[in-house]
């Protein structure tokens, strides 16, 4: 990823570079206050796909956006259940979620009330999508989430919690303009908008037939084969079906900025 | 293991082919290639049980439909004393269950990934034809099941395992276990069968660290494991949990090797594997072998009579895995002497073709000085002592069971005791010099010459106070905990000594 940011540098000469750069700045200081409080800036990138397209690997260009600075909590989806009865446990419809939805929630409005501000898990793509409508946004594609989120936790990092969450070891900050943002990625996975965009199947094998561009397991089209995180977190995303509710999945937002 | 012996008898009675001997080598266990299938006739559950024992031998002489539930779990399990790793499973334990099913049978498998888990798994049988081997019928998000259905169509024993991306570290992280699926005329008679699973662990601390381990993608993408055990973690075949067995009996041994990197290269320490199904397949391709190679996602079978009784024990004869990352277990055998085979140590005596000890004379000179340093004054256990014990405890389980074993009581002639040891309790500075420099030539333990040879293990000060107030006050001893500043005093004495040693050398050449 550095590296594709570095090349149209040295193109550029250094007074066209600082021209850029300056320019990039205003922009960043204009969208950094259309962000609101919650949210954090992610500005203009690319995303390097982590499997090969049958042209070869090719750099994604990513628009700016604001972010959710972390996961949404059960107290922000209570609110939003309340001024949209038809998402509530009792009357959402079949189609959009299976029967764990809000398996947790004691009844359509009564979350568990030690976990009011800990991630909202149990959310199916179609709930988290209309969430992100409501607050004005949108689920985040593989592209944008990747790229904010999609960093792995240094191999040799201990894990000290005990736990079974693989989650430290397979999300953090990834784009290094982000080093210093106050993005907190807590021990659930989360909903991306196309998740089910690229494939990692449940095998290994060749390609499958007319599904050409989906892709396996094996790690002969990954950009990057040794980077485990990766692979865990397509092949956690291949497994899902929209109307999945999981205990270890919930979701952000993002808003495009206008 | 009582039931399995009461479902032997059973097995025997219904006419299950009890040879006396075994079959020769040209015998094939007669996998028969039909072009149409075995009528399928009702429908079981499927018989499966967890390490290191083996379901009875099928009786049945016709195929049927065998349910199979399998469900993942992913929890924190212990891989050595002191040492926790997070296991993905097939059931509670890396192995998983051992599944045995007749040869024609088709077996009707749920797949269950629990709500609780975090990533997406899948089953892959090595014993079923078609695609993934099950991996993408299978392939399942946590809180969800899929059930598939397979034909055993070949005889054989085979590995299962996940194979969801990244598949090496699903299986690095325990996901794998055997699948007989057993020929239509059974398998030949033997008096007890086991099953041994070799597997790595890539921890990102080095072997024996303590506290929460997690999974290191570098050193896996190198092949470089911390850990290579059979069954799943160190000592899984050890102490307590040896394989037992009476000499006379044969046994069958199901081996696999769910690696991800590394060759196995089983053999069990004095003995000879009578007959070899090589890699698992249902032919005895060779007899009497030494040390039979179980490939990564492959499996052997080896039949062989315990014939001498005594402790045996079995590696991955690659020895540093077997010395230094835990691929070692033992069988105990029970019975009479067999001295016509085998008769033990016959006479042991001095040998000294007039080699230049200069260690000695090193030690010799550390002794007064030692009796010159104030002896420590004995005092009640204490709150630290127990630390030191039980941190001993673990250092002895690591690196003294292999000769001294998990009892104290060491090997007959071959390596000293330490329980009741009157070498060991006699003076805590002469065992402190011992871990330190290591010890070779005769000594006499408890009224009986030892000519071995120990290594210096290049212990810290804390390990070696550790392990010795640990052996002082257990196996029957009962002496006073040593202390690291004990050690200190030692090393700094010996090196002292060492040095005064080689001056005087010096000066005589002078």
């Amino acid at each position: 990823m550095r590296h594709l940011i570095a090349i149209p540098a040295l193109l550029l000469g250094a007074t066209a570079l600082a021209a850029e750069a300056t320019a990039a700045n205003h922009a960043a200081r204009a969208c950094t206050s259309a962000c609101r409080t919650h949210e954090v800036f992610v500005p203009a990138g690319v995303y390097v796909p982590f499997f090969k397209s049958g042209t070869g690997t090719r750099a994604v260009p990513v628009e700016p956006i604001c972010l959710n600075a972390s996961a949404v909590t059960h107290e922000e989806f209570l609110g939003f259940v309340r001024d949209h009865p038809d998402w509530r446990k009792s009357r959402i419809k079949k189609l959009y979620a299976e029967s764990s939805y809000l398996a947790d929630w004691q009844d359509d409005l009564t979350p568990r009330p030690e976990v009011l501000s800990e991630p909202v898990t149990f959310v199916s793509w179609f709930a988290a999508g209309a969430y992100c409508e409501a607050s004005g946004g949108r689920l985040p594609t593989v592209a944008e989430w990747e790229r904010f989120a999609g960093g792995n936790a240094p191999a040799s990092k201990p894990d000290t919690s005990g736990g079974n969450a693989p989650f430290a070891f397979a999300m953090g900050r990834s784009a290094p303009e982000l080093a210093s943002t106050p993005l907190t990625f807590p021990g659930v996975w989360e909903w991306t908008a196309n998740f089910n965009s690229a494939m990692v199947s449940g095998r290994i094998g060749t390609s499958e037939g007319a599904n050409s561009s989906q892709f396996c397991g094996d790690g002969i089209r990954a950009v990057d084969p040794s980077n485990y995180g990766a692979f865990l977190r397509y092949s956690f995303r291949s497994s899902l079906r929209a109307n999945f509710a999981l205990k270890n999945l919930g979701f952000r937002c993002v808003r495009e900025v206008s | 293991m009582k039931h399995f012996v009461l479902f032997a008898a059973a097995a025997l009675g219904f006419g299950v082919t009890a040879q006396a001997g075994y079959p020769d080598a040209s015998t094939s266990l007669g996998t028969t290639r039909t072009a149409g299938y075995e009528e399928i006739r009702g429908e079981e559950r499927a018989v499966v049980t967890s390490a290191p024992y083996v379901p009875p031998p099928i009786t049945r002489r016709h195929a049927t439909k065998v349910l199979l539930d399998v469900e993942v779990k992913e929890h924190t399990k212990l891989l050595a004393d002191g040492v926790n790793y997070t296991y993905w499973t097939f059931g509670d334990d890396a192995p998983g269950q051992f599944i045995r099913v007749r040869e024609g049978d088709l077996v009707q498998t749920k797949f269950s990934n629990h709500p609780d888990n975090t990533v997406a798994h899948n089953i892959d049988f090595h014993s079923a034809t078609g695609p993934g081997g099950g991996g993408e019928a299978s392939f399942v998000a946590p809180g969800h099941s899929a059930t598939f259905t397979w034909r055993a169509m070949r005889a054989g024993l085979y590995l299962y395992h996940c194979v969801a991306a990244p598949a090496g570290m699903h299986l690095a992280n325990g996901m794998y276990g055997l699948i007989l699926v057993e020929p239509k005329q059974g398998m030949p008679k033997v008096d007890k069968e086991f099953f041994i699973v070799q597997g790595e662990f890539y921890t990102n601390g080095a072997y024996g660290e303590r506290g929460n381990q997690q999974f290191d993608m570098s050193k896996a993408v190198r092949e470089q494991p911390e850990y290579v055990v059979f069954n799943g973690r160190v000592g899984a075949l050890m102490g307590d949990n040896a394989l037992r067995m009476k000499a006379g009996e044969s046994v069958r041994l199901y081996l696999g090797n769910a690696g991800p990197a590394l060759l196995s290269s089983f053999h069990i320490v004095g003995e000879i594997f009578d007959d070899v199904y090589g890699e698992g397949g249902t032919k005895v391709n060779q007899q009497n072998v030494q040390t039979t190679v179980v490939p990564v996602g492959g499996s052997a079978m080896v039949d062989l009579v315990m014939d001498v009784p005594g402790a045996y024990q079995f590696v991955d004869h690659s020895m540093f895995r077997a010395f230094n990352k835990g691929a070692m277990g033992a069988i105990e055998v029970e019975g009479a002497a067999r001295p016509e085979i085998f008769s033990g140590r016959q006479a042991e005596e001095i040998f000294n073709p007039g080699t230049r000890l200069q260690r000695v004379a090193a030690v010799t000179t550390s002794a007064p000085a030692a009796q010159a340093a104030p002896q420590a004054a004995p005092q009640a256990a204490s709150p630290a002592d127990s630390a030191l014990t039980e941190h001993g405890k673990e250092v002895y389980a690591k690196i003294c069971t292999t000769c001294h074993q998990p009892d104290g009581r060491g090997m007959t002639g071959v390596f000293p005791p330490l329980a009741q040891s009157d070498f060991l309790m006699h003076d805590s500075e002469r065992a402190i010099r011992v871990l330190l420099e290591g010890l070779q030539g005769p000594i006499t333990v408890n009224g009986q010459t030892f000519n071995g040879v120990m290594p210096n293990f290049s212990l810290s000060d804390k390990e070696i106070a550790s392990v010795l107030s640990y052996v002082r006050s257990n196996f029957g001893n009962a002496g006073t905990p040593v202390t690291p500043a004990d050690v200190q005093r030692v090393r700094t004495l010996l090196v002292k000594a060492d040095s005064g040693a080689k001056d005087r050398t010096a000066s005589d050449k002078r």
